[in-house]
């Protein structure tokens, strides 16, 4: 069995990774790219939150990425998605 | 805070940003990190908040006091952070438990048991807060590291968000280092920590809930309404579930932890495909496993001693690290399990070496996979007694193994499919994913982005409804 104790010592000694300023461009467009695709549902599911400071705290910070996401569309694709999967659910309980 | 919620995610956004602005001002810095450790921590219970800067601040006083001692070393400091840490772990975890244990045995002969039972809420991580602290104690009363440069830097080790609430129990020789260091670090190996977070949400939201749902809590809530092949489903989508659920905290404890530039080490490798119970040890919570081994069994006198006393420390290793695990007897005798099983393989081991016995006239590869269908099965009949909620229940999901019945209720094609799919996860330990991570480091940071984005939209997709904590939360 192949030692994994020092994986990234190994890694850090091979020159692995990248600068911290890309990891930092790559995150950054993670949550961008996470918001626009799922602010439309993260909105439903606060909403579905019992009524407070949190959840009001909670919209006001998701209603502008739920509005960029409605309105470039990309909502659109993790609806399909939704849609996509709720089917082969359905004919899984079917069968 | 559970990581895979939206709570987390913008928390550790924030944590992100703050950490690698500040990281070249030292004490802005740690107080930073220790604030938002700290902060992580209350999410759970504010009251607890408290305890752990006692655990934090006596068990520095008592690192430093055994530090200063010379050769050979006044083992008294060690032995109080000991007992300081052993005694609060009791108190919350074991108080109860060994409460009502004496309530019965003193029932049964008769007797008034004088002791109050008191109702505790269990500070939540406890078990692994007090296995690092003693870890870090007994190291420096040995020598092999230094005390932390100062309270604030202990402080962060105790507290450092990804590692606190489950573990992986880093060991103070590992991270301190790597504290000191932090403003240094100029590369972040953002590949390895992607697929590590990926797959972790994958494990957990996905394959880990669906067996949860689907399998494993229908079998193990009404265990007199399973038979035969249903039981056996339900032992190995445990199994599955919970190399799935624990691993999947792990690796995203370690993902996080390198996005922070922390490195830490693996916590699982394979355990399935193990070929011996002591290999099966090697790479199942590696982190647990090594700290037994340091800080219990060597000092008890590990294998350098007689046969029998070898075999005795292996079961009384086991029995602490299963009652470890949880108050309960269940878990002392899956505990007692793995321990009697280690020495007798130990033993068989020992016989077949000083027989010389002939070797099986198969392929090694054939001895391999029948060993570790054997492992398989031996960690599965110990996994009855951790899952189980009463002996009575294991002892009776056990026995009705062996109750044939024509209909199976929980053998279709999905529950099949998805334990397949537990299984094959395995492969993503170690460093078997390493061109994937090399070629997630090669893509332009925007693709990355993009790449995660989409991933994790599917993983929220294909899970059931909600996330369930976490099971290592309980111990």
């Amino acid at each position: 069995m192949k030692d994994i104790s020092n994986i990234g010592a190994e890694r850090h000694a091979a020159g692995c990774g990248q600068p911290v300023r890309c990891v930092a461009a790559a995150v950054f467009s993670f949550y961008i790219f996470a918001g626009l695709l799922n602010g439309v549902a993260m909105q439903k599911n606060i909403e579905l939150l019992p009524y407070g400071t949190r959840r009001e705290v909670c919209l006001s910070l998701i209603r502008p990425v739920a509005w960029l996401s409605r309105h470039t569309h990309a909502a659109d694709l993790r609806t399909g998605l939704d849609q996509f999967i709720l089917m082969h659910k359905k004919k899984d309980i079917k069968e | 805070m559970l990581f895979p919620t939206l709570a987390f995610g913008i928390f550790f956004l924030l944590v992100f940003c703050g950490h690698w602005l500040l990281v070249r001002y030292q004490l802005p810095w740690k107080i930073f990190i220790l604030g938002v450790s700290w902060f992580f921590y209350a999410c759970w219970d504010w009251r607890f908040l408290g305890l752990l800067i006692l655990y934090t601040v006596v068990n520095h006083c008592l690192a430093l006091a055994a530090s200063r001692c010379g050769t050979p070393p006044d083992k008294r400091w060690m032995i109080m952070a000991v007992i300081f840490n052993i005694g609060l772990l009791g108190f919350f975890k074991y108080y109860g438990f060994f409460t009502i244990s004496a309530y019965a045995a003193c029932a049964r002969l008769g007797l008034a048991c004088p002791l109050p039972l008191l109702d505790f809420v269990l500070p939540v991580g406890i078990s692994f807060i007090t296995f690092r602290a003693i870890s870090y104690v007994i190291d420096v009363h040995r020598h092999v590291i230094e005390p932390a440069h100062s309270l604030v830097d202990f402080a962060i080790y105790k507290a450092f968000f990804p590692q606190l609430i489950a573990g992986p129990i880093i060991r103070a020789r590992h991270f301190l280092p790597q504290l000191y260091r932090i403003a240094s670090v100029a590369r972040v190996d953002s590949g390895r920590a992607a697929v590590l977070i990926l797959g972790g949400l994958f494990k957990k939201m996905v394959i880990a809930n669906y067996l949860a749902e689907k399998l494993v809590d229908p079998v193990f809530t009404n265990p007199a309404t399973f038979y035969g092949l249903d039981v056996l489903l339900g032992v190995y989508g445990y199994a599955l579930q919970l190399y799935c659920d624990f691993s999947a905290y792990s690796d995203i404890a370690i993902g996080v932890a390198l996005l922070l530039g922390f490195d830490f080490p693996e916590n699982f490798n394979a355990p399935y495909f193990a070929t011996s119970l002591r290999d099966f040890w090697s790479r199942w919570h590696i982190s647990l496993s090594t700290w037994l081994r340091d800080y219990l069994y060597v000092p008890l006198g590990g294998s350098r001693c007689s046969m029998a006393r070898t075999y005795t420390n292996l079961i009384l290793t086991f029995l602490l690290g299963g009652l470890w695990h949880g108050a309960s007897w269940t878990f002392v005798t899956w505990g007692a399990l793995h321990g009697g099983c280690l020495a007798l393989e130990r033993f068989a081991r020992d016989l077949t070496g000083r027989l010389n016995l002939p070797r099986l006239p198969l392929p090694d590869r054939a001895v391999r996979f029948f060993q570790r269908i054997l492992v398989i099965h031996v960690v599965c009949l110990t996994w009855f007694f951790f899952r189980g909620q009463s002996f009575g229940d294991a002892m009776l999901l056990i026995n009705n193994i062996f109750i044939l019945q024509g209909h199976s209720q929980l053998f279709t094609p999905f529950v099949i499919f998805m334990l397949v799919a537990g299984f094959s996860t395995q492969f993503m330990d170690g460093a078997r994913l390493a061109p994937v991570w090399n070629a997630y480091n090669r893509l332009p940071p925007v693709w990355q982005g993009l790449a995660a984005a989409v991933v994790v939209t599917i993983i929220v997709v294909l899970g059931p409804e909600g996330v369930a904590p976490f099971i290592y939360f309980q111990f």
